[in-house]
């Protein structure tokens, strides 16, 4: 605990009086040591939203520092410690963000091997670093912050390289093998355990309950059993396009009080991505279907694709200022876009996510950014039950502000 | 008004008198005189700006240098590039703190970079053509 609290302090010491630029802590050409630190404030009218937040909240913060050493012209190590506070969650534990070996043999021919970000969509992996974006919020139907804890990296490793083609621009593709360590303290974690203790209650208060099942778990645990897929970014001979593919899939065995009771099993997961910027403007778009099954206690409790998409435009009036417009679109079942029952047993009649957005950022320096926009949202998926225990509002909105310092 | 909204509104009015500037410069890439090579592609630059070459054609390692000077490093973004400064330095910051890779070495001035690239065989950097001396070759852009 004093540890934490003294690393927090040194790197929100740093950050006040040490306004350097990206080099700055570049101890040479082959150690470099970097760092982040944010503070945001988030509120919510209708809906709690990732915390308590119909009362507002500052616990939203994040710190990362990462040191990067290239140890030969071919060979890498690097890690970077994150530690971050999302209402109750994550208390400012600091964890491992990423950390790996990566060799690259050629251009077109590399691998990283340890801790390893999960390459889905366009942004995935930058999730953890709020100044890298336009807006705070990463669109919530492929990039949920409810699994961010749970779908940002992976212990194996990855084959990566960019193939270029004077003609055709050039390709980045990373294929990926691993195991996604599930934390036993994430927002998803406590969801699942309070799903499933409101299915078991429900058994029990039915007419005929099924006698093998028990009354309630104290505890549950995920086990990812394997993790693996691909992304491709295509960079045509057009300046600042970016066209994406990439797929997953993975299958997590879950544990009520030590006795397995479920699986998950993603089938596919897919997201295709469009990225374009053009003078002032830059637009994103992207659209992916996720086709998984659950199955818990014998029962498979859903079974089939959901949909996302959504499209961004921002308009940058300055270098240093710029105003964002996004549209966000979720289905939780692609195939029935009516009623549905939620995870934890209860009727949702509202099974969809139609999110309006508007942002600004302001770049005050390099190294300051300060960010804030606001939401106004048609439908409660993707909402956890866990956080709204007296139930949803179907039209609802957030808003947030965040500074973010990096150096 | 709803909270989340007035907080938005607070923050548009904050920020509604922020400026921007535009900078213009003329500048060349230059590497060391030990470098047979005497031109090369735009396309093949912005590869190698963006971390995506990284050997010259022999197989030695590119050591590239940006140069944080604020004229030479918009002029370069433009032209180069064809991104805007914030952009490209998103870029890099995405490779630093998302674990794929360590971005250029970034000196301030055309002074700084042309010291480095005489003494790096495998350099590559870009100074303002006012700047060019003998210490340094440009490297023409076919």
């Amino acid at each position: 605990m004093r540890l934490k609290k003294i690393t927090i302090i040194v790197i929100a010491l740093l950050s006040l009086f040490l306004p350097m630029p990206l080099a700055a802590f570049d101890l040479n050409s082959k150690v470099q040591l970097h760092g982040f630190i944010s503070q945001g404030y988030l509120d919510s009218s209708g809906n709690n939203f990732l915390s308590d937040s119909l009362d507002g909240t500052f616990a939203f913060n994040e710190i990362g520092v990462n040191l990067n050493a290239r140890i030969t012209n071919r060979l890498r190590l690097g890690g970077q410690l994150l530690s971050r506070k999302m209402g109750g969650y994550g208390d400012n534990h600091i964890r491992l963000d990423w950390g790996l070996a990566d060799y690259r043999f050629q251009d077109w021919a590399g691998v990283r091997l340890g801790k390893v970000k999960i390459p889905m969509g366009l942004y995935n992996t930058e999730r953890d670093s709020d100044f890298l974006r336009p807006m705070i919020f990463l669109p919530q139907s492929i990039y949920d912050e409810t699994r961010r804890d749970t779908w940002l990296a992976h212990w194996g490793g990855e084959i990566y390289g960019n193939v270029a083609i004077d003609a055709f621009g050039d390709f980045d593709y990373k294929l990926f093998y691993g195991r996604i360590k599930y934390e036993g303290d994430s927002i998803y974690h406590d969801s699942t355990l309070t799903n499933i203790n409101k299915r078991l209650a429900d058994n029990r208060q039915s007419p005929h309950p099924d006698p093998l099942l028990p009354p309630r778990i104290n505890q549950c645990d995920r086990d990812n059993d394997y993790l693996y897929g691909a992304s491709l970014i295509y960079s045509p001979p057009i300046d600042n396009l970016r066209l994406g593919i990439s797929y997953a899939s993975q299958k997590d065995t879950s544990y009520g009080d030590g006795v397995k009771i479920g699986e998950y099993i993603t089938n596919s997961y897919f997201v295709l991505s469009l990225e374009y910027a053009w003078r002032k403007l830059f637009f994103s778009a992207e659209y992916a279907e996720n086709d998984r099954r659950q199955t818990l206690y014998d029962v498979t409790t859903f079974d089939g694709p959901n949909q996302a998409w959504y499209t961004m435009l921002t308009y940058c009036a300055t270098e240093r200022l710029s105003f964002s417009v996004v549209y966000d679109e979720y289905w939780k079942d692609k195939h029935s876009k009516d009623d549905s029952v939620h995870a934890s047993g209860r009727y949702n009649s509202t099974p969809w996510r139609k999110d309006w957005g508007f942002g600004v950022r302001y770049d005050a320096t390099e190294n300051w950014t300060i960010k804030g926009e606001w939401h106004t949202v048609d439908g409660t998926a993707l909402l956890l039950d866990f956080f709204n225990p007296e139930g949803t509002e179907r039209y609802w909105q957030y808003g947030a502000v965040k500074v973010s310092f990096n150096f | 008004m709803r909270k989340p909204l007035k907080i938005f509104v607070m923050l548009l009015l904050m920020l509604s008198c922020a400026h921007g500037s535009c900078l213009a410069a003329e500048i060349i890439l230059v590497v060391n005189h030990d470098n047979t090579l005497a031109g090369i592609t735009a396309r093949a630059a912005e590869l190698i700006f963006l971390s995506k070459k990284t050997e010259w054609t022999q197989g030695e390692h590119i050591h590239v240098v940006v140069n944080n000077d604020p004229e030479a490093y918009a002029a370069f973004c433009r032209e180069i590039l064809r991104k805007t400064p914030l952009q490209y330095l998103l870029y890099r910051k995405k490779m630093l703190f998302n674990g794929s890779g360590i971005p250029p070495l970034v000196m301030d001035t055309d002074e700084e970079v042309k010291n480095f690239i005489a003494a790096t065989r495998d350099a590559i950097g870009f100074i303002s053509k006012d700047s060019l001396d003998p210490r340094v070759k440009q490297l023409v852009i076919l």
